[in-house]
């Protein structure tokens, strides 16, 4: 997939450092070709559904989650920021994005598919997922987040002030709803039990909790897991440049790798970390905060709507990347 | 005959998530009689999840296979067992994250 940014400065792209807040260049990182994304996720489910339907005559719900893109969350310009708390009868986000974005194909096939049929399904939005994930993610803030904070305890030792590595004007401005993997395994599974009030392909957010979070609330608890302090960032620029500190530090990091016995190949490659994090530290620094009214009130009906706050999600994954033995 | 969760992308973030909480009885014991954990992948050492009988983990699916919508279907009927009990499809498999 190719990605390329569009900026307002006459610099041409290639020239410009993506970690540098100061290109005065608003960039978007997106794929390319959004059909052949659409093309491509289509045909996995398809062919996955039409698969079961073919070998299993017992098929009664298909979850689908898919997420906030739905809401236009991705698209600085064109996401309505009078629209928040984000709910579900929000109408679909206005073309040329609405044929982009690959969760409304995937729903309206689903739609079309189950018609008729023994079978129901519905779909999930959660917003910023928080989880372990045990091969190499690209796209992880979870695993991003916990290789640099072990090597940021690793250099600067025990009880060190770790600077956010994202911009001011996000650590001010930018509002979200995690959403743990447990939580959206939890609700997904409720669902799937429950396919007479969960079906009929409604769509429900899920995250942690109806009260969103901000990095001032986060940072300093995922710090304190590895023991650091977290404090703010400068008021100008990035206290810390991800893929920076990661070349800068790589010997440390592999000696660290190799004292703890851990799993390798997280760290080596720096499109990683400016693919899958920079978006969220420095681009979308605005309030997109979700409306849990739906989920909550569903999950309810014939079970205990469930809630965590930052640390249950951040810690609780923290652990499962320590048990894998990716962190020490 | 009991329920039988297929989870697609089973060592995603969500799909691992899903596949540990069914493991954990989640939302009770006997809720499911058996769960498929599919991946593309190879599924690592380092999966973490609880040992269960109910578990059958195949990796190697790839669902865009040259082979067509009946090579597909040829290699699932012959590699998952209990296929023709699958119950609950949770598809958390994409090509990239968002």
């Amino acid at each position: 997939m190719i990605r390329f940014l569009t900026c307002s400065s006459p610099v041409r792209p290639a020239a410009i450092d993506l970690w540098d807040p100061f290109s005065r260049c608003t960039a978007y990182i997106f794929n390319a070709d959004p059909d052949e994304e659409t093309d491509i996720n289509m045909k996995l489910l398809q062919r996955a559904i039409l698969t079961v339907q073919a070998l299993s005559k017992s098929l009664k719900f298909v979850l689908l989650p898919t997420g906030t893109k739905s809401y236009g969350v991705h698209l600085p310009h064109v996401f309505d920021r009078q629209s928040i708390p984000l709910s579900e009868d929000l109408p679909r986000i206005p073309e040329p994005y609405r044929s982009q974005n690959f969760y409304y194909h995937l729903c309206d096939w689903l739609e079309k598919e189950s018609s008729g049929k023994d079978w129901t399904w519905c779909e999930i939005r959660p917003d910023i997922v928080v989880g372990f994930m045990p091969n190499n993610n690209f796209y992880g803030i979870t695993q991003v987040m916990a290789t640099f904070l072990a090597l940021y305890k690793e250099v600067h030792g025990e009880a060190a002030e770790c600077p956010f590595p994202g911009n001011d004007s996000t650590w001010q401005n930018q509002v979200n709803n995690d959403s743990s993997q447990d939580i959206i395994a939890r609700f997904a599974i409720y669902c799937a039990l429950n396919p007479d009030i969960c079906g009929q392909g409604q769509g429900f957010n899920i995250a942690d909790n109806s009260e969103p979070s901000n990095w001032q609330i986060k940072w300093p608890v995922l710090c304190e897991y590895f023991g650091l302090k977290g404090v703010p960032p400068p008021k100008d620029g990035l206290g810390v440049k991800l893929p920076q500190f990661f070349k800068d530090h790589l010997d440390r990091y592999k000696d660290m790798e190799k004292r703890h016995n851990l799993v390798s190949g997280r760290v080596d490659n720096e499109r990683t970390l400016v693919e899958g994090s920079q978006m969220l530290l420095q681009f979308l620094d605005y309030d997109r905060r979700l409306d849990l009214t739906k989920c909550h009130k569903v999950w309810n009906n014939r079970g205990r709507a469930e809630e965590a706050n930052s640390q249950t999600a951040w810690w609780t994954a923290f652990d499962r990347f320590r048990k894998a033995k990716i962190i020490p | 005959m009991g329920n039988h969760a297929l989870v697609f992308g089973a060592t995603g973030i969500q799909g691992w998530a899903i596949v540990n909480q069914l493991l954990n009885d989640y939302r009770t014991a006997d809720a499911f009689e058996h769960v498929t954990a599919l991946s593309n992948r190879p599924v690592p050492d380092n999966i973490i999840w609880p040992t269960s009988t109910k578990l059958q983990v195949v990796s190697g699916i790839d669902l865009l296979t040259e082979d067509g919508q009946e090579g597909l279907q040829n290699k699932v009927k012959a590699e998952i067992a209990n296929i023709d009990s699958v119950s609950h499809v949770f598809f958390t498999g994409k090509t990239c994250c968002d």
